[in-house]
């Protein structure tokens, strides 16, 4: 690109209102191509991109309403807008990093495939009977979702493999066949679930299952449990293939359409899609098994609060992310992030844990509540105002976007409350309809409450920040930890400008809003270290082990995970394996994850696996392990790219211009009321500066709000933080 | 839910009781989780059998693990006050102390039932104590587990009165030998009992590490506005409750015994009382409950009806009192026998519904259908002796809001054995897990069809089973005009061979046994039910369509 062009960009860049400001060094490389990575993370509400300039390493981030009917509309018309804008052309990206909540709403909202079931004789109806037991005891309205798979399309095979995988009875391809025929011309079905009892054990019967399915129908999804969750108890490693089976067409078509799309812009390089435990695998791995995309897009919000934590030395973060549609909180320890491997998704009972369903699979554990700027507001029969968990989403969306919604929305309530400047929301790309607004919330909420407008709105902001601290409580007491004296980040569109009450009611009293807040998920895409988990099953006591069998184990799992990390574009030497086993008393009915901290591939003996079992245990039960032999269930590895430099790449930031603030009321509830307050752009702040509260920050992605008992401070990479 | 107009003071007293409850609460249910994760036992570490708490140091539960099974919920408070008055008061306890006992009188209702309880300590003060109680398979005596064919007691088992299985951290090596020598699988009940002390030692951590950050002052005024809390809720819910005296009786047969279960639930203003009067005696076999049984039913059922969103803790317990006829089948004298205790309270539940459901219909349910559980064990291949446990569960009944869930435990709220880990742990080969088309209770809100599952023995040998199955005398009965469910059944693939649905049996080499469960009545008319739910029975294969026709008036669209 001609340097007068990069110029000339810089200048758009500047004048535009939708993008932070652009700047780049001038590094004269004509001829070379630069390499650019593209992040795009969608959400319920609205798409983030953040655009890296992998020379420079400088950041530039927008967002794009997300288009509900095809995701992927809303994705390329906002990359096409954060590429145009930036004098970047499709030839010059080579990476695209994807976040999505596709996988979430396509069983949330039941529109993934007709799916059938092929199982072992006798057990077909597991999948509806699950584990019999009831998520909430008291609760005599509990429900559970409708099987994905109704009953007429699960069919049973005449096959038995015992528990050492090994064949009781033998499988029959004809019935293979014929049952495959059975679910294609009566029943329809566009994609197979294939779980046949011990398959975790021996793969051997669904291997020819799927063969014959391939001789037959040669373009049917097929999922096969041996292949998506090789772990034992049939109901769970059922569903989780279900689960697969039924969003994997969805997901293959989104991802097909979406590279043809940016192919025929010019695209040429991969797209790589994050997973629900923060790696990332390549678009052929997400289509087979795109189990592991459940909480693709939260996953990176939790990453980007991360590295915002790292850039701040804070090792202990209380991650939040509170977008559209749904709020997300998690807690990162000693900077790192927590997994868990169980999940349930599209709750359909107050959701309540329990309620959705289930599945096995590595994520990052964090709490995901409807709370967002578009949850609905409403009075209930006993006089009190309720909010959440519907949403406006993004269509018709917030009274304020005057687009045809007509439910008070949480948003709503912070445009009544002077947290939002009507004339300058979303850099001024919309309006905000005021009157309208105001005149709703009276009818819906204020009169039937005999309160005041403010009063209604602040009671609307005031209930959503104690649902979402309540969640967040509880996500984090029942893990042991404490919200006391972490740090929090707050994210998102909304989450700045809730971040000062919700952290309030934690006793936290450190926020960081970092530059680029509003997008911060994208952020996560493209510059956590890349990372994959890979993991195998194979039980055996520990007495019974050697050295050389450690080794085997890993070297072949650091041998799957270099080479999806390979397609990445990743060097596998420059990468870092963090070894785990899961371990138990033999006989014990679960097992527990135990860290092989500073240990190679090549250096894990029996011994140093039972002294780290014994700290485990003790660390995580306060007591001493027993006098009873120990086994070894699972090996994991984790290899990643290493921490990068926080200082390779970094969000572009204004070039130092001042400017004085305006003002305007804003209500604040309580013994405050309503505030004459100090209103900057972001980019008019001054690094080092220390504004004493009430004051508000606006940029084109977000809102800042400090009340007036803080103290808000602007660091030198624009990031500010507020002192509670 | 929240309020909004709170002064900021209260706001962070009220915030503080709001936090720490929450960690107390959540605390208990890691130490349900750590107890579980632990365990050997499959009652525990597959079906959840089990229950954790934290407690205050006089032994009222503050926190109470939402995943217990609810007839051991409240069981452990229970348990510890009586511990603490007549065993070992405070004074007798230093850190390190692990108390069980299995006795039936004091803990859970029966041996299986185990209790396990530490002391918490903080600088020297006994601050508060946490429990766990859990099913351990194994406790020697006859076969089974939940056997009906004991006379007494001492055939059920061994039983360890209080005793200090640890004592100021050592582990006392007698118990440890008396146990071993009375069980069949040695590491399997103490691997229990370390679970269960495991998870007390992880409640111990939590309560300590709360004391240590907001001081004993702060801990002890959040363990009484707790308890004060619940009972506040519960008595203003009964306030707002005709005043009166409810009353409903059931009649049914286990084995020979006919027993009858009366119950007279009178609201007095704020208190109400629930009385057992007019219960059957006390019976020769394995049907009775100790009081303490039927205290925590009566608290559960009046929990789910009146206030089920309340966070559960001791104050809940407050404004309910239970009585019931010494020496009846709900309050049994020693050395009754009581394994199969589940098949009588399951009546008392049942009766307790329909008298409480005259005062509050909407949260009333149709009749459940109870459970199945079947213990079998044996030697396998090698000589090792096994216990695996499978059964049925007859769901979740239909209610005036839902359809009636299969497959469900209730009031029971355990988990099923997956046939993967039975297979592993077993010889036994598990041949299915099956609804049972056209066996639902009919109604404008059906019950779930039946589950009915099958055991088959590839071994040489024989092996033991024991039992215990929910409503095999008669049908559940239906509610306001749905129809009435079916009776659980069982059978042998043995030709004339009779499985009786109580009580012991042998599955020879060769043999299979099957189970099916017992389903809920209907709620509603049946010609209520919405045709389109009828028609997606009929399509998923859960009732025939000449069922449906029949029973449900149904006329396919032929289009």
């Amino acid at each position: 690109m001609p340097r007068d062009d990069r110029l000339a960009h810089r200048y758009w860049g500047l004048l535009l209102p939708f993008t932070i400001t652009y700047m780049r060094s001038a590094v004269d490389t004509e001829d070379e191509r630069y390499m650019y990575t593209l992040g795009m993370d969608i959400g319920g509400t609205f798409t983030d991109f953040t655009l890296v300039d992998r020379e420079s390493g400088e950041v530039t981030v927008d967002k794009e309403p997300t288009t509900p009917a095809n995701p992927a509309e809303g994705a390329l018309t906002g990359a096409h807008r954060i590429l145009d804008e930036n004098g970047v052309a499709f030839e010059d990206l080579d990476t695209v990093i994807h976040g999505t909540t596709l996988v979430s709403n396509t069983l949330i909202e039941g529109t993934g495939a007709t799916t059938g079931l092929l199982t072992t004789a006798g057990i077909r109806d597991t999948l509806e009977l699950r584990r019999g037991s009831r998520y909430d005891m008291f609760d005599w309205e509990m429900e559970y979702p409708d099987p994905l798979v109704p009953r007429q399309r699960r069919l049973e095979l005449n096959e038995r493999l015992n528990d050492e995988g090994e064949v009781v009875d033998p499988l029959d391809r004809e019935e293979v066949r014929e049952r495959t025929r059975t679910l294609v011309e009566d029943h329809g079905v566009d994609s197979v679930a294939v779980s046949l009892l011990h398959s975790y054990e021996s793969d051997e019967h669904e291997q020819i299952v799927a063969d014959v399915i391939a001789e037959e129908y040669p373009d049917l999804n097929v999922s096969l449990s041996s292949e998506v969750v090789p772990v034992i108890r049939e109901y769970e490693r059922t569903s989780t293939t279900v689960i697969n089976a039924y969003v994997a067409p969805v997901v293959a078509d989104y991802l097909e359409f979406l590279q043809s799309e940016l192919t025929s812009d010019g695209f040429a390089g991969e797209v790589y899609m994050m997973t629900s435990s923060g790696g990332i695998v390549d678009v052929r791995t997400a289509k087979a098994e795109p189990i592991s995309l459940v909480e693709s897009g939260p996953a990176a919000g939790v990453l980007a609060s991360r590295i915002f934590g790292e850039t701040h030395d804070n090792d202990d973060v209380f991650s939040f992310d509170m977008g559209g549609t749904t709020a997300k909180g998690s807690i990162i320890e000693d900077g790192d992030v927590r997994m868990k491997y169980k999940a349930d998704v599209a709750r359909v009972h107050r959701f309540k844990e329990g309620s959705g369903y289930d599945l096995v699979s590595p994520l990052i554990d964090l709490t995901e509540i409807g709370a967002g700027g578009g949850s609905i507001a409403s009075v209930n029969d006993v006089g009190l105002i309720e909010v959440g968990p519907e949403s406006s989403g993004s269509d018709p969306g917030p009274i304020c976007y005057n687009q045809g919604g007509d439910d008070p929305t949480v948003t709503d309530a912070s445009l009544l409350l002077g947290y939002l400047n009507p004339e300058n929301f979303y850099g001024g790309r919309m309006d905000l309809a005021a009157e309208k607004t105001e005149s709703i919330f009276g009818e819906e909420l204020a009169d039937p409450l005999d309160v005041s407008i403010t009063e209604a709105a602040w009671r609307v902001f005031e209930v959503v920040n104690e649902n979402m601290a309540t969640a967040f409580r509880r996500y984090a007491a029942s893990r042991g930890l404490d919200t006391r004296g972490l740090s929090m980040t707050a994210l998102g569109g909304a989450g700045p400008s809730h971040a000062f009450r919700v952290a309030r009611k934690l006793d936290i009293d450190e926020v960081v809003c970092p530059y680029g807040a509003g997008v911060g998920s994208s952020i996560g895409l493209t510059e956590a270290p890349r990372m994959y988990e890979a993991s195998s099953t194979s039980q055996a006591v520990l007495e019974t082990l050697s050295a050389d069998d450690f080794e085997r184990q890993f070297a072949s799992l650091r041998e799957e995970a270099a080479s999806v990390l390979e397609r990445a574009g990743i060097d596998p030497d420059e990468t870092e394996a963090s070894l785990s086993l899961d371990m138990r008393h033999v006989d014990q009915g679960h097992e527990i994850k135990v860290p092989l901290e500073g240990r190679d591939i090549d250096d894990v003996t029996p011994d140093i696996a039972r002294e780290a079992f014994e700290r485990t245990y003790e660390e995580t039960f306060n007591r001493e392990t027993l006098e009873f032999p120990v086994e070894v269930l699972t090996y994991r590895l984790e290899l990643s790219e290493g921490d990068r430099d926080a200082e390779t790449s970094r969000l572009v930031v204004p070039d130092g211009e001042s400017a004085a603030p305006d003002s305007r009321d804003v209500y604040f509830g309580g013994e405050h009321g309503s505030v004459a307050t100090d209103v900057y752009r972001w980019d008019d702040l001054t690094p080092d500066e220390s504004i004493d509260g009430p004051v508000v920050v606006e940029a084109d992605q977000t809102t800042v709000v400090a009340d007036p008992d803080s103290t808000l401070t602007v660091a030198d990479n624009y990031d500010i933080t507020i002192e509670l | 839910m929240s309020t909004t107009d709170d002064t900021d003071a209260t706001e962070s007293a009220d915030l503080e009781t709001q936090v720490l409850w929450n960690r107390l609460q959540a605390t208990a249910d890691e130490m349900y989780d750590a107890a579980e994760r632990l365990a050997y036992s499959f009652s525990i570490r597959e079906a959840a059998d089990a229950s954790t708490a934290v407690m205050t140091a006089d032994g009222n539960a503050i926190g109470l693990s939402d995943q217990s099974v609810p007839v051991l919920s409240g069981a452990l408070s229970r348990t510890t006050r009586i511990i603490l008055e007549d065993h070992f008061p405070p004074e007798t306890l230093e850190p390190g102390d692990t108390i069980i006992t299995n006795d039936p009188w004091i803990g859970g209702g029966h041996l299986s039932d185990v209790v396990v309880l530490n002391p918490v300590f903080h600088d020297g003060d006994l601050v508060g104590i946490t429990g766990s109680l859990g099913h351990t398979d194994d406790v020697g005596g006859n076969r089974g587990g939940w056997s009906t064919d004991a006379e007494q007691v001492y055939e059920e088992g061994i039983l360890i009165p209080p005793t200090k299985l640890y004592e100021g951290g050592e582990r006392n090596d007698a118990i440890d030998n008396i146990i071993r020598s009375n069980v069949r699988i040695p590491h399997q009940a103490l691997g229990d009992l370390e679970a269960l002390r495991s998870g007390n030692t992880v409640g111990e951590e939590r309560v300590r590490e709360i004391v240590d950050d907001r001081g004993k002052e702060t801990f002890d005024r959040v363990a009484e506005e707790v308890i004060d809390r619940t009972e506040r809720a519960l008595r203003e819910e009964l306030a707002d409750l005709p005043d009166g005296t409810y009353e409903d009786s059931t009649e049914f047969t286990v084995d020979e015994h006919d027993l009858t279960i009366q119950v007279a639930v009178t609201i007095d203003g704020d208190d109400l009382e629930v009385d057992f009067d007019g219960t059957s005696s006390q019976v020769d076999a394995g049907l009775n409950c100790p009081f303490g049984n039927i205290v925590t039913v009566t608290e559960y059922i009046v929990k789910c009806m009146l206030v089920p969103d309340l966070p559960n803790a001791e104050g809940f317990f407050r404004p309910i009192e239970v009585t019931a006829p010494e020496g009846s089948i709900l309050n049994c004298d020693r050395p009754a026998a009581t394994m199969a205790r589940h098949l009588t309270y399951s009546h008392a539940e049942d009766a307790l519904i329909r008298a409480l459901g005259q005062v509050v219909p909407e949260s009333a349910l149709s009749e459940m259908a109870g459970i199945q559980l079947a213990p079998f064990s044996g030697a396998d291949e090698n000589g090792e002796e096994f216990i695996a446990v499978g059964g049925t569960a007859g769901g979740f009944p239909p209610s005036a809001h839902n359809d009636g869930i299969p497959g469900v435990y209730f009031p029971y709220n355990g988990k099923n054995t997956p046939i993967e880990m039975f297979e592993r742990y077993s010889p036994l080969r598990w041949e299915e897990t099956a609804l049972v088309p056209d066996t639902e209770g009919a109604g404008e809100h059906r019950s779930g069809p039946a589950m009915r599952t099958s055991y088959h023995n590839p071994t040489d040998g024989p092996v033991y089973f024991a039992l215990t199955s929910g409503r095999a005398d008669r049908d559940p009965s239906g509610f306001r005009g749905g129809k009435s469910g079916k009776r659980a059944t069982t059978g042998s693939s043995s030709d004339g061979k009779e499985v009786p649905p109580n009580g012991p049996g042998v599955l020879e080499p060769g043999e299979t046994v099957t189970l099916v469960s017992a389903t809920p009545g209907g709620y509603g008319d049946p010609e209520d039910r919405d045709p389109e739910a009828v028609e997606a029975d009929v399509e998923r294969e859960l009732i025939t369509e000449e069922r449906a026709r029949e029973v449900y008036g149904y006329e396919p669209d032929n289009s």
